[in-house]
């Protein structure tokens, strides 16, 4: 009697999002779907919520057949879905953002001492008062997960659909969050939980439906299957989700390539050192937000003049034409925000550095294409045609065809299927094996071990405010040596207390 | 301690600020501040004030309206001429200011209802408002009544100047919304459209609200402006739309939406018309005036978006020290 | 043929309207598509176009760009324009184009620094900077212009090459060289779509997004100065504020065009044919011989319905 959703489909123009998705929940139940980009998984779960249409197909809830014409339609329903990029207000305060969707009145004015008192409540269950009265641009990003979390329990879910979180919780948050999701159960609450974090999904979920090109394939309970497993139903085919660690090549000695002294870190204040090895792959590892992308912003002469001494000179860096010209390259992972130009097409795309900074030829756009196993149709054609994937692939070999020395990448995966992140893997791997250096942060650890085992020198860097914690090379590259230098384990939870305190104060 | 800080991060206050300096320099320079000035000065700039608690109205809400301007125009005419008709100066009045709502409307619709960028529809009816004015009314000319001008510049109830009840009927309007959950809304709307739908913020309604409103700013701003000059002109309106925009960001309103509030749109509209009267005592000749003004305006403005991007300065430094990217 | 179509879609409106509007216009009053009143509507659409190039340069360079004071900036270099006076006529109207684009640039220049280095919205920037622009043309001519339009000057719309006037031949020339080779092909026209599209992104990439929009305020300024003189060498004399109507009406014509006012993207022949249709508007309305107010408020309405047609954002709930 719970959820059903029977040949559900949905299509943009010639593009199929979801083609007869097909799944039963349980009342009670914790749902994880998973998927790669592009599945179809976040589509389903906006289908749900009211914020898109569907083409066909019917949804039964409790037995009825449920057609929301708008999300609010559908939380008058209790049908509540929480999405980073869908949710919080930044110049709101946390108890407006809280109760925005059903704002108490008193006749018919706002209630603002309920409003408060239900703010309240709900903070108080999530331990989060300290956070009463601020606006929510003030807020650190795990902490605004939890406000996001807490609007939607406000509104007395039956059905919690939760999109992507995308930033790190701490992990006493983890607790919580587990903590709530269990009350939820209990109350006969149905979940749906979007993620990629293995992890949390084993921690929290009963059961997997897997999709993929907007189909769903299956639907599995949690513990029976191996992350392996899992990952071999998404891509399609057999794969081992991570490999590399005790793969890493020991002591090979560096040759020095680039050293900076002074690498400022402004939202902690602190300074750190960095010497780079020719042919060296580094990783840059740690929770999101503790100055890893500070890190190498700097060093590409984008936040202030740097000094840097390359080859044994030194140079004075401050913006980005700079670097370029000391064949540098930056490839961010948010891709919308700072890789791509959506309203050109490819062979722009990609001329953007070569023609347009370094003002050389790049020659045939579609040899360049061809060489990252890009899919495209033509190089005149859009960017925004092409996947996620491809976009980044794209975004790559716009940098890549500069030759560079130096390449810095943040994130670049992030959001992109299994296939994808090896291609680009190999590719980097590549460009440090010709002597240039690689430095990459990532949120995922796996992926930080597996692409520093492919070089001959590499290390792996972590980061925890503002500050190096652990450099590790050859063998002590693994998960757990990761982990545990992103969060010092004597530090918590107190450490996370203080942290949310020092948050309170500013 | 901490009330005094509110108060002076309040959005509008640098505006209010402004206000009482200048409005200090203005007495120094004419010899104190005597209550016939302020009446004056409130009859001559309330219309001024209206148009601009209108446009902060559409701007809140990321929106911008650059047609009312032209229904202040539009209003002005229609009195002037139904007066003539024979019609009462009340009658007249209120069929004009029916006009100006049914005109905010219908910017309202194509913006809420179409969903046509606000910039252009505003352009595109604030061409068809001035010709319907102009249609109307081809040269300046006519008169009203001076009963008009005389209800103008009595005291309501005794003691409130009646432009300020004009006034404060609007306020009170935008105070009341504020209370509703549809003022959470607006704001949530101005921050940003998408998030404000999923959120199940009524998008068309809220749009088509703050137009309608805006309009009605208006029309009250024409009655202002007619019942002081107590005569036609096609073109009467025509400075105010820009003049309007400024006074908002002078008043500390973000043209992002989303941030600031209607007392921004008042005192930054005050400011600039005690400034303008102050170039305007300072007797230089009418060609120096118009330069001057125009200067003004792009200081007012270039300084107090400089003064809150500052703000915006500390506030990101503030998340990124707690431990956010 | 596929591909013919794609290539005119942004175009597509634009072509049919003014077909369109040549029939009415024809049905209307005949003799609206002689020879004669064929080159005088060419005529004042390549005034418009002029000012339309540079507000799609604006358009393009992204960040809600807008120039709201092409007008002021054509009204005094219409003013201020036939004032250069050294030595023989031809020698005078030699200088009053360089005197002419650059007055407009240094006005552009001004928007530019204000946009980009003072972070005033662009919209409100242009609007104040044509408030101080006629400001200062009122406070140079004391409110009473004196121009005397020179016979080279009014030459530009008076000359033939063919059937056609001088002027327009020379506009559509400039169009299509400006848009081949300065906006698509030039390093900087590339640079341009690039930066207004993702400003971030260009920034990375080592693109000086901050200068190359500078540089769209400063090209804008130039042609709306230029605009400015051909306008007065068309009209033959100088009024204050004699071109106000075109700030909005480049606006309307690039948009009519296919521009969308996101940025990024963008062509000038759109702006050119959205003057002609614009253009024809006005003619057809003058050719009815109504009232100014009547004119303005038909206007108005086309606009609107164009605006209803091409302009509308996607819908929320897809």
């Amino acid at each position: 009697m719970g959820l059903a959703f029977r040949d559900i489909s949905k299509h943009y123009g010639a593009v199929v999002a979801i083609k007869q998705a097909q799944m039963e929940i349980e009342e009670g139940e914790v749902r994880a779907i998973l998927g790669g980009n592009g599945s179809g998984k976040s589509t389903l779960a906006k289908v749900i919520g009211g914020l898109i249409g569907r083409d066909s197909g019917e949804i039964l809830f409790q037995g009825k057949p449920i057609d929301f014409k708008s999300p609010k339609d559908a939380k008058k329903h209790h049908v509540i879905m929480t999405s980073q990029e869908l949710s919080l207000f930044g110049n709101l305060t946390v108890e407006e953002n809280i109760c925005i969707c059903d704002v108490p009145v008193k006749g018919k004015f706002t209630d603002r001492k309920k409003l408060k008192e239900e703010a309240v409540t709900i903070l108080k269950r999530m331990h989060l008062e300290s956070l009463l009265g601020k606006k929510v641009e003030e807020l650190a990003a795990n902490q605004q997960y939890m406000v996001e979390l807490a609007k939607a329990l406000v509104q007395k879910p039956k059905i919690l659909i939760i999109d992507e979180i995308t930033s790190a919780l701490y992990r006493e948050d983890v607790e919580i969050v587990d903590d709530i999701i269990r009350e939820l159960k209990k109350t006969g609450c149905i979940v749906l939980f979007i993620s990629h974090r293995m992890v949390e999904l084993y921690a929290m979920c009963d059961s997997v439906t897997i999709m993929r090109n907007g189909e769903t394939l299956g639907t599995y309970p949690m513990q029976e299957k191996t992350e392996d497993e899992l990952l071999s139903l998404m891509v399609g085919r057999k794969i081992e989700s991570y490999h590399g660690e005790g793969k890493h090549h020991q002591g090979t000695k560096r040759d020095v390539f680039i050293r900076a002294k002074h690498i400022p870190i402004p939202s902690y204040g602190t300074v750190e050192s960095l010497e780079i090895g020719k042919g060296e792959i580094i990783g840059i590892a740690g929770l999101q937000g503790h100055g890893q992308t500070e890190l190498i912003r700097a060093l590409y002469g984008v936040s202030g003049e740097i000094e840097l001494e390359i080859d044994g000179k030194a140079h004075k860096l401050h913006n980005a034409k700079q670097a370029v010209a000391q064949g540098f390259a930056f490839i961010s992972g948010d891709r919308e925000r700072d890789g791509t130009f959506q309203e050109r097409n490819l062979s722009e795309n990609i001329a953007a550095v070569q023609e347009l900074v370094k003002h050389k030829k790049i020659g045939n756009a579609r040899e360049i294409l061809d060489s990252f196993h890009v899919r495209y149709d033509n190089p005149g054609e859009l960017i925004t045609s092409l996947s996620g994937g491809n976009q980044q692939k794209v975004v790559v070999g716009r940098w890549l065809c500069t030759k560079p020395r130096l390449l810095l990448v943040d994130d670049p995966t992030k959001g992109i299927d299994v296939k994808a992140r090896g291609d680009l893997h190999e590719v980097f791997a590549e460009l440090a094996k010709e002597g240039n250096a690689v430095i990459m942060i990532s949120s995922d650890d796996d992926e930080l071990v597996s692409i520093t085992s492919m070089a001959e020198t590499s290390r792996v860097i972590v980061m925890y405010e503002g500050k190096v914690s652990a450099v590790l090379e050859g063998d002590a590259i693994n998960r757990e040596n990761i982990s545990a230098a992103s969060m010092p384990v004597n530090t918590m939870p107190q450490e996370g207390e203080k942290k949310r305190e020092a948050g309170a104060v500013e | 301690m901490n009330k005094v800080k509110k108060v002076v991060t309040w959005s509008a206050f640098p505006s209010l600020l402004l206000f009482i300096v200048f409005l200090a320099i203005n007495g120094a320079i004419t010899g104190g501040l005597s209550l016939s000035f302020f009446q004056s000065f409130i009859a001559t700039n309330a219309a001024a004030i209206c148009v601009a608690i209108g446009v902060t109205a559409t701007i809140l809400v990321a929106g911008t309206d650059i047609s009312l301007g032209s229904i202040v125009s539009l209003v002005n005419v229609i009195i002037v001429t139904l007066c003539e008709k024979g019609y009462s100066v009340v009658a007249a009045a209120l069929i004009a200011l029916g006009c100006a709502v049914l005109c905010g409307m219908i910017n309202g619709f194509i913006i809420g209802v179409m969903r046509v960028n606000p910039l252009l529809t505003t352009f595109a009816t604030s061409t068809a408002f001035a010709g319907i004015a102009l249609w109307i009314l081809p040269y300046p000319g006519g008169s009203i009544d001076f009963s008009f001008a005389d209800w103008y510049s009595s005291n309501l109830f005794g003691f409130i100047p009646t432009p300020i009840v004009l006034i404060l009927i609007l306020v009170l309007i935008w105070v009341l919304v504020m209370k509703l959950p549809a003022g959470l809304h607006l704001f949530a709307l101005g921050k940003d459209v998408k998030k404000a739908y999923a959120s199940g913020v009524n998008v068309v309604a809220l749009r088509f609200f703050v137009h309608t409103f805006a309009g009605l700013a208006a029309g009250i701003a024409g009655i202002c402006i007619s019942a002081n000059t107590c005569a036609g002109s096609p073109s009467i309106g025509a400075s105010m739309s820009m003049n309007s925009i400024a006074a908002a960001v002078i008043g500390g309103v973000s043209l992002n939406g989303g941030t600031g509030n209607i007392w921004g749109g008042i005192f930054g509209a005050a400011f600039l018309s005690i400034l303008i009267s102050i170039v305007v005592s300072a007797n230089l000749s009418s060609f120096v005036q118009s330069f001057i003004q125009g200067l003004i305006l792009l200081i007012g403005v270039v300084f107090s978006i400089i003064a809150a991007d500052k703000e915006l300065k500390a506030k990101i430094t503030g998340v990124f020290k707690g431990g956010a990217k | 043929m596929e591909k013919i179509k794609k290539l005119n879609n942004p175009y597509l409106p634009a072509i049919v309207g003014s077909i369109l509007l040549m029939i009415l216009g024809q049905v209307l009053s005949s003799g609206f598509l002689s020879m004669n009143n064929i080159s005088s509507i060419l005529m004042t659409a390549s005034i418009l176009t002029m000012a339309s190039i540079g507000q799609a340069a604006v358009i393009i360079s992204g960040d809600s760009g807008l120039d709201m004071s092409i007008g002021a900036i054509m009204s005094m270099t219409a003013l201020f324009g036939p004032m250069v006076a050294v030595g023989s006529g031809a020698l005078s109207f030699a200088l009053m184009v360089p005197a002419t684009i650059l007055m407009g640039a240094v006005v552009g220049l001004l928007n530019g620094i204000g946009v980009q280095v003072l972070k005033v919205v662009p919209l409100v920037m242009t609007l104040i900077m044509s408030s101080v622009v006629n400001g200062f043309s009122i406070l140079v001519t004391k409110g009473q212009p004196s121009v005397t339009v020179s016979p080279e000057l009014q030459s530009i719309s008076r000359t033939l090459v063919g059937p056609l006037r001088i002027l327009p031949t020379v506009i559509i020339i400039l169009l299509v060289v400006l848009e081949v080779l300065f906006l698509r092909r030039s390093r900087y026209g590339r640079s341009l779509f690039l930066a207004g599209n993702n400003r971030n992104a260009a920034n990375l990439c080592g693109i000086n997004s901050r200068l190359v929009i500078i540089l769209a305020y400063v090209f804008a300024g130039a042609t709306a100065g230029l605009a400015g003189l051909m306008l007065v060498g068309y009209a033959g004399t100088a009024q204050m504020n004699m071109a106000s109507s075109y700030t909005m009406l480049s606006v309307a014509a690039v948009v009519i065009g296919g521009t969308k006012l996101t940025g990024g993207k963008g062509t000038f022949i759109g702006g050119a044919l959205g003057s002609l249709v614009l253009i024809l508007i006005t003619n057809i309305l003058q050719a009815l011989n109504m009232a100014a107010g009547l004119r303005s408020l038909i206007q108005g309405i086309i606009l609107i319905a164009i605006l209803m047609v091409n302009s509308r954002a996607p819908k929320l709930r897809q």
